[in-house]
């Protein structure tokens, strides 16, 4: 025999009365009040225990009990043969180690899906992706690129020649050429079809060679997807990240914005040492030395006037004042139009010469110390690899012939 | 989730707003919240594990558990809420959502690009209705002794106030969104309904737009005191040219001015959150039993910031750990200043269309007050 203490509702007035039911093998018994319920055991449905809340037993009708949770509940349960699957679920919340388990086994699938799924999920994706959503895509994110772009200073033959030069030896859709005051000497690819480069990218230099050494590192993250893969991956992390934490609005999309950020920002890192790879094989296989690539890095590094040291901090600066100046910055994380830089920073570029004059007037004596900690901080923020460690790597692919 | 919980127990008579001076003498009833963060900790992981296990099919399953988990917790006046939602039903309407959307992919990718438009304006037709089916599908499966909550909109009501309304707000160049919020809460509570007694909003309009100007007022003082912060720390600001030009600065001053703008922008949510809170829950009627609350900016920005931190270094884990905080503390400070809450009665033959429900379960739209 079972006696089982809660409160009963008749399903029909909203107040609940204090009651016992007491379970026999052959009968069940109600009593709240002056009132007694006859009840057939058979018919009973306990509801599976969650948390320390009361569970609730039904019958047939739309009255119920509200039972206080205990342990002589669950063994009338087991006795009644009437355990089910959800039982079992409960069963698994009240267990320690069960619940270690669980809590380990899900960070390592976040992580394990982050790390590998969700860029293998955005490569197969983007391949399938119809080359129309690329031009689509490539031709809104220039639109507004064009907001802070002028038309092209370069000579009308200047720019046919390139493009022949360039497209002879790699195809795109679309190339075209831009005057960017802000910007500075850069490059940036907008989708598998369109690349564009800036007048001052163009005057750097006088060997064409060594502009088709960037091009070729735009027509990497062109033919490698990585626009297409870095805007599927945004959308896949969101949609894993609500599945899991359930729909959050509010405060919660700025919980999974950081995330994201970090995340966008070490699979764009790979983009570009990916980018540089591509860049590396297609000179050698035109006898052209990669070389010419870091020569590249250098000149524009030059070109900004600031030294790799420099940039450390003023990527740190730039990433805390990101989200007011999104709109500003060509290559966002989610939800702005997305671009692959070239060689150094995209438009972080723009405003290296500001911090530079800056740099001048107060000298940072603490900088020694602090560029540890920067140094590890920044690959974590950056999208790009650190410059210099590029130009090794592209040295070091250089000599390997 | 729990605000449509709330929400839920919020109905009542449709009478006229009367002054606190004339109402009948009431009790002041509070909410009390009975979650625990570790109890329902336990909860959520288990939910994941199932629901990345099934592949996505037990999540009907978790997301039944998560709430009656919020609403059993939930006390008023010694008896507790439920929710009655059938997780069958649940899988069955997120099959058939998923099932029309690619459904709608398909048709957009390879049928003629007229029917692409076609298909995107019935889409847009249909998105009132589903608003209206998921939050009666949620009124109907939430209950308090035994009594069902109920939601008597149709698609007109949720066509205007969802998107009538917010597009006035638009053509207004935002002046008319505080108006769009005022019809809202309007056409949730004016159809709202506990058993039989249906729930007024006494309130105007003017509340919204002091709604809306605290929340502008909040946003420009921080960001003048954020701007002025960040120049004592020796950082050239916004200067007249667009560049965003910062002088030398460690770090540190880096991440100290990084944190502001961070705790800045989630104070902007939680001044909105806690006005909004204040203006809809003081204003609730339900047969001459009157909500309120305590809710404040202050309180809820303390749980909301410390919350929004604690989720981001635990890499998401502190999560159920902040819902349920956050719960209580909207608990603790919700009351019902009651007549009777003794006399409700359960309305009959409130069956209906279950495909319905089922569809607008799967677009769970979260919309609630």
């Amino acid at each position: 025999m079972t006696v089982l203490s809660g409160t009963y509702y008749d399903g029909v007035s909203s107040r609940g009365h204090p009651a016992t039911l007491t379970v026999e093998r052959l009968q069940a018994v109600l009593i709240y009040g002056e009132q007694r319920l006859q009840i057939y055991p058979n018919s009973l449905n306990i509801e599976a225990a969650l948390g320390r809340m009361p569970r609730k037993i039904t019958w047939q009708g739309n009255d119920f009990f509200a039972a206080d949770a205990s342990a002589e509940l669950d063994q009338l349960v087991a006795s009644l043969g009437k355990g089910s699957i959800m039982d079992w679920v409960a069963g698994l919340e009240k267990r320690g180690g069960i619940i270690v388990a669980a809590t380990l086994g899900t960070l390592l699938f976040i992580l394990g899906f982050g790390i590998y799924g969700v860029p293998k999920l955005a490569e197969a994706t983007a391949y399938i992706l119809p080359e129309s959503v690329s031009a689509k895509l490539a031709y809104s994110t220039l639109e507004k690129l064009d907001l802070a772009l002028d038309d092209s200073a370069l000579s009308d033959e200047r720019q046919a020649q390139l493009r022949a030069f360039f497209l002879a030896r790699g195809e795109v859709d679309e190339l075209y050429f831009r005057q960017a005051q802000r910007v500075g000497a850069n490059a940036f690819t907008l989708s598998q079809t369109t690349v564009v480069f800036t007048d001052d990218l163009v005057q750097l230099t006088s060997d064409d060679e060594e502009l088709l050494a960037v091009y070729f590192h735009e027509l990497g993250h062109a033919r490698l997807l990585h626009v297409e893969r870095s805007i599927l991956q945004s959308v896949a992390w969101a949609v894993v990240l609500t599945m899991i934490t359930g729909d959050i609005g509010g405060v919660g999309e700025l919980v999974l914005a950081l995330p994201l950020t970090l995340g966008q920002a070490a699979y764009s890192r790979k983009h570009e040492r990916e980018a540089d790879e591509f860049a590396i094989v297609e000179l050698k296989a035109l006898g052209i030395s990669p070389l010419k690539l870091a020569t590249m890095l250098d000149r524009i590094e030059a070109s900004h006037g600031v030294s790799h040291e420099d940039e450390l901090s003023i990527s740190l600066d730039l990433k805390s004042s990101e989200s007011s100046e999104r709109s500003e910055r060509p290559e966002s994380t989610s939800t702005g139009p997305q671009v692959e830089g070239s060689a150094i920073k995209d438009s972080q570029g723009a405003d290296v010469s500001n911090a530079r004059e800056g740099l001048a007037e107060n000298p940072n004596d603490a900088k020694d110390e602090e560029s540890n900690f920067s140094r590890s901080l920044l690959e974590l923020l950056s999208s790009h690899p650190i410059t210099s460690e590029r130009k090794a790597y592209i040295r070091a692919a250089a000599q390997d012939n | 989730m729990s605000e449509g919980l709330i929400t839920g127990a919020m109905g009542g008579d449709s009478q006229h707003s009367v002054p606190v001076s004339m109402r009948q003498q009431s009790v002041r009833v509070p909410f009390k919240f009975y979650g625990e963060g570790g109890e329902y900790f336990r909860i959520w992981i288990v939910n994941i594990v199932l629901t990345i296990l099934t592949l996505g099919i037990y999540s009907a399953w978790a997301t039944v558990r998560t709430k009656r988990y919020f609403y059993g917790n939930t006390e008023l006046d010694g008896d507790r809420f439920d929710y009655l939602g059938d997780p069958i039903a649940i899988l069955k309407g997120r099959l058939l959502a998923i099932g029309l959307l690619v459904l709608y992919q398909v048709l957009v990718s390879f049928g003629p690009p007229a029917l692409g438009g076609l298909v995107g304006l019935l889409l847009v037709a249909a998105l009132p209705w589903v608003i209206y089916r998921a939050l009666r599908f949620n009124a109907q499966m939430s209950s308090w002794r035994g009594v069902r909550f109920g939601f008597d909109g149709n698609w007109g009501g949720a066509a205007k106030a969802y998107l009538l309304w917010p597009l006035f707000g638009v053509v207004t160049l935002g002046f008319g969104l505080p108006y769009a919020w005022y019809k809202q809460n309007q056409y949730l509570l004016s159809n709202y309904r506990f058993g039989a007694s249906n729930s007024t909003s006494t309130t105007e309009p003017a509340d919204f737009y002091l709604l809306a100007l605290a929340v502008f007022g909040f946003t420009l003082v921080g960001g003048i005191l954020l701007v002025l912060l960040t120049s004592l720390l020796g950082i050239t600001g916004f200067g007249a040219n667009e560049d965003f030009g910062f002088g030398a600065m460690g770090a540190f001053a880096a991440l100290l001015v990084g944190a502001a703008y961070f705790v800045f922008y989630i104070m902007i949510f939680a001044v909105y959150q806690a006005r909004y809170f204040q203006t809809v829950y003081n204003n609730i009627e339900i047969a001459d039993n009157y909500v309120g609350t305590s809710v404040a900016v202050t309180g809820l920005g303390k749980i909301v910031v410390s919350n929004t931190v604690l989720v981001l270094v635990t890499l998401g884990f502190y999560y159920p750990f902040a819902q349920v905080r956050m719960t209580q503390y909207l608990q603790d400070n919700l009351w019902v200043d009651a007549v009777d809450l003794d006399s409700f009665v359960a309305k009959s033959g409130v069956e209906s269309n279950p495909l319905g429900e089922e569809i607008g379960e799967a677009f769970d739209l979260g919309i609630g007050i």
